[in-house]
């Protein structure tokens, strides 16, 4: 009997023997870390146990029976953390958890949703089966009211411990909304289940409030491991966003420049297939990119399919996708250019049309950019709302993701390059005209030299230059020496006419007599000068002809030739022009 | 190209035009030479005139190359209905201390009889070319009219010995 009670009284004490957990949570850069919600929910039940409020310097200690708890930190505007390393913990002693501080919700969580919904966008132009995509927005959605959150492929996902290391910072808040966070946030114990393993919530639009949670067990389940945060729209200026150098390390992976979306959220996603960027980037990159990006997706789903247990329905999701993967990497018929989409927002990199827009157009090219995000989240971008947020500037954003951040661009403006009509496919731009040998002889014919200015050849230039002005200087003094002995000869012969003395008249006629010669001599010279400067001008314009480039290029060749393509009246549109020059 | 350096070498030609050599001197006796007189010979100079109608003139009587002249008969026609006469006076080649002598019968008939003597402190006769008179006229209508000198003009030597004279020269006024 003794024993008996015994016994029970250790099995009593042993069933319900209580340990003492303590530890310190604290709110990313407040001083004041009260109020974050500790919860304690069984493993096995799945239930909340126990839960503690931390104090103002954010110690907290509860006595808990012991057992096997998921332990999750909570308060509203922060994300909720779980207990390291796995959120799970066996508490059979008096336990100090290693502390965690909550870092608050930031916008730019819509950034990687952003990502996430150019790849389901761009999945859809790829034909991929319906039946997938709704899956995939299935395993994705919580509310199952807006296709907007899917699961964030992340290529550079650790090993399983590292992941839930990892995401342990870096889980999405459930609302990113200022009206979200103001009044329809689903309970604190809600949340600690329904982002356990990191999971983002359901909806981050206006609407979450009001949507159709799925049960924590679901969401904690559905949202396991790599799922990204949701939509953030521009009214979550409202909400206080936390220091940028967090945010930088909390995105460390698949955050993109925010200010890319803009009316892209707007519309619904546009049609990416369609940018021009694309030809852009089609070209560039081919499109065996898109393989390599189909294969570290799949490489992915297997990493998260190791992460959830044997009898998560997710698992078939998971392998449908992997096939479906696997399928498309092998097929050949589908349009490169979408490929190349995919393989662009896939890898976190920005369309160069929205770089343009945003007026980085130093930036380096897409491949580029996705080294630049993998480790440097880009800034926000100022909406139009900003000016009611909190959020900090742009140029305060630049400088906290130091290194590889991107100029905000303007909100809106990527959508109407979307949807930009025309884009050329080839045109042959007119050239500037070519220098001629016709050009240059009739530039040498008009005054000697130009013409080898024309053709480059100066020195020869200058050459002719100086020989027609030898010629025309001694044109000009045999002139003068014409002029000279006409004058003398009228004079002389006027003495001579009207002289009556024989030897003054003999004496006049004389000096008549050469003066005329001296007419006829200034005459001939200035004749033959001109004859050498008139054959000197024409040697220059042989030369310029001869000295000026040779150009095989007629009016025809120069035919600007265009063809472009309009999206909107979906024709081609070719234009030619003759030039009759 | 040709076509532009043809214009500007004719230009230029154009521009440098030599005159035309003329010497028409008639005491010129090269000149008088090529136009067929020989000398000794009686000239006008200037032997063409050019005037306006009433305008007076002056008209010289040369002997040409002439050798030891020492008097002369110089008889001149001109067309009386064209040329009125208006004065006569002697000329430099038969001065030398004194003026020379000399009378003339005019008789209004369109002829001039001229005498003339010289007279010389250190010779009685003079030598080469040199004018016996000048005659003053003038133009009463417009018209081209002649000054010509008469067959029977004489040059003496101081032994009163003619001298052939071989050529005659001829003068004309243009009256406008």
């Amino acid at each position: 009997m003794r024993r008996l009670i015994f016994s029970l009284f250790v099995l009593i004490t042993i069933s319900f023997a209580t340990v003492t957990v303590d530890g310190y949570a604290y709110l990313e850069n407040q001083s004041d870390h009260s109020g974050i919600n500790v919860i304690f929910k069984s493993r096995y039940t799945d239930t909340v146990s126990e839960s503690v409020t931390t104090e103002k310097n954010g110690y907290f200690t509860v006595r808990v029976e012991t057992n096997n708890y998921f332990i999750t930190y909570e308060k509203d505007g922060y994300f909720s953390e779980d207990v390291k390393p796995r959120g799970t913990i066996e508490l059979d002693a008096n336990t100090t958890l290693s502390s965690v501080t909550l870092i608050k919700w930031t916008k730019l969580i819509k950034v990687a949703n952003f990502i996430e919904n150019k790849v389901v966008a761009n999945f859809r132009k790829l034909n991929f089966p319906q039946k997938l995509l709704e899956k995939t927005l299935l395993a994705d959605t919580t509310s199952q009211t807006r296709p907007a959150r899917r699961h964030h492929p992340d290529t550079s996902q650790p090993p399983a411990s590292a992941t839930a290391i990892r995401f342990s910072k870096n889980t999405a808040p459930p609302e990113t909304t200022g009206e979200a966070g103001a009044s329809d946030q689903p309970p604190a114990n809600n949340l600690a289940t329904r982002f356990s393993k990191n999971t983002v919530p359901p909806d981050t639009t206006e609407e979450a409030g009001t949507s159709n949670q799925l049960p924590a067990s679901n969401l904690a389940t559905r949202f396991s491991k790599n799922i990204v945060p949701p939509e953030t729209t521009g009214e979550a200026g409202s909400s206080d966003q936390p220091p940028a150098s967090n945010l930088a390390t909390r995105f460390s992976k698949n955050v993109i420049l925010s200010g890319m979306m803009g009316k892209e959220e707007a519309s619904d996603q546009p049609e990416t297939s369609q940018s021009p960027s694309l030809y852009w980037w089609a070209g560039k990159y081919g499109r065996s990119s898109f393989f390599s990006v189909a294969k570290e997706q799949i490489k992915k789903y297997k990493a998260a399919k190791d992460l959830l247990g044997q009898n998560d329905p997710l698992q078939k999701e998971i392998d449908k996708r992997i096939l479906e993967l696997e399928n498309l990497k092998d097929s050949s018929d589908v349009n490169s250019v979408t490929f190349q989409s995919v393989i662009r927002f896939s890898k976190n990199t920005v369309p160069p049309e929205m770089i343009h827009e945003a007026g980085a157009n130093d930036q380096p090219p897409a491949r580029n950019l996705a080294t630049r995000f993998s480790k440097n989240a880009v800034p926000p971008e100022p909406t139009e709302k900003e000016g009611s947020s909190d959020q900090p500037s742009a140029r305060n954003l630049a400088t906290r993701f130091s290194k590889n951040a991107v100029s905000t661009g303007v909100p809106g403006k990527t959508a109407e390059d979307t949807q930009q009509t025309i884009t050329t496919k080839y045109r042959s731009p007119r050239k500037p005209l070519a220098k001629t040998k016709m050009d240059a002889m009739m530039r040498s014919l008009l005054f000697p030299g130009l013409g080898q200015f024309y053709a480059n050849q100066k020195l020869w230039g200058y050459g002719w230059i100086a020989a027609e002005i030898v010629a025309g200087g001694l044109i000009v003094m045999n002139y003068s020496n014409y002029k000279t002995a006409y004058d003398d000869y009228n004079d002389y012969h006027t003495s001579y006419a009207n002289a009556t003395d024989p030897v003054l008249i003999a004496h006049y006629k004389t000096q008549s007599q050469n003066s005329h010669e001296n007419i006829e001599s200034a005459r001939d010279g200035m004749i033959n000068m001109a004859g050498i400067a008139g054959v000197i001008w024409i040697a220059n314009a042989v030369h310029a002809y001869v000295a000026a480039p040779y150009i095989r290029q007629t009016a025809y060749n120069e035919i600007p030739l265009q063809l472009a393509y309009d999206q909107n009246t979906d024709q081609f549109k070719l234009s030619v022009s003759i030039p009759l020059d | 190209m040709k076509h532009i350096t043809m214009f500007i070498l004719l230009l230029l030609m154009a521009c440098a035009e030599a005159p035309e050599e003329v010497y028409e001197n008639p005491l010129d006796i090269e000149f008088i030479t090529e136009e067929g007189i020989e000398t000794p010979a009686l000239m006008f100079f200037p032997d063409e005139i050019n005037i306006n109608t009433n305008e007076i003139f002056t008209v010289s009587v040369y002997a040409l190359d002439v050798q030891n002249v020492a008097g002369a008969y110089i008889n001149i026609n001109y067309d009386q209905d064209k040329l009125m006469l208006i004065a006569i006076n002697p000329g430099t080649f038969f001065s030398d201390l004194q003026d020379p002598l000399y009378f003339s019968e005019t008789q209004n008939s369109g002829k001039i009889e001229l005498y003339t003597v010289f007279f010389g402190a250190d010779s009685s006769s003079v030598s080469g070319t040199g004018s016996f008179f000048s005659i003053m006229f003038s133009a009463l209508v417009s018209g081209a009219s002649s000054l010509t000198y008469g067959t029977d003009c004489e040059l003496v030597n101081p032994g009163d010995n003619q001298i052939e004279i071989k050529g005659y020269g001829e003068g004309v006024v243009n009256a406008h």
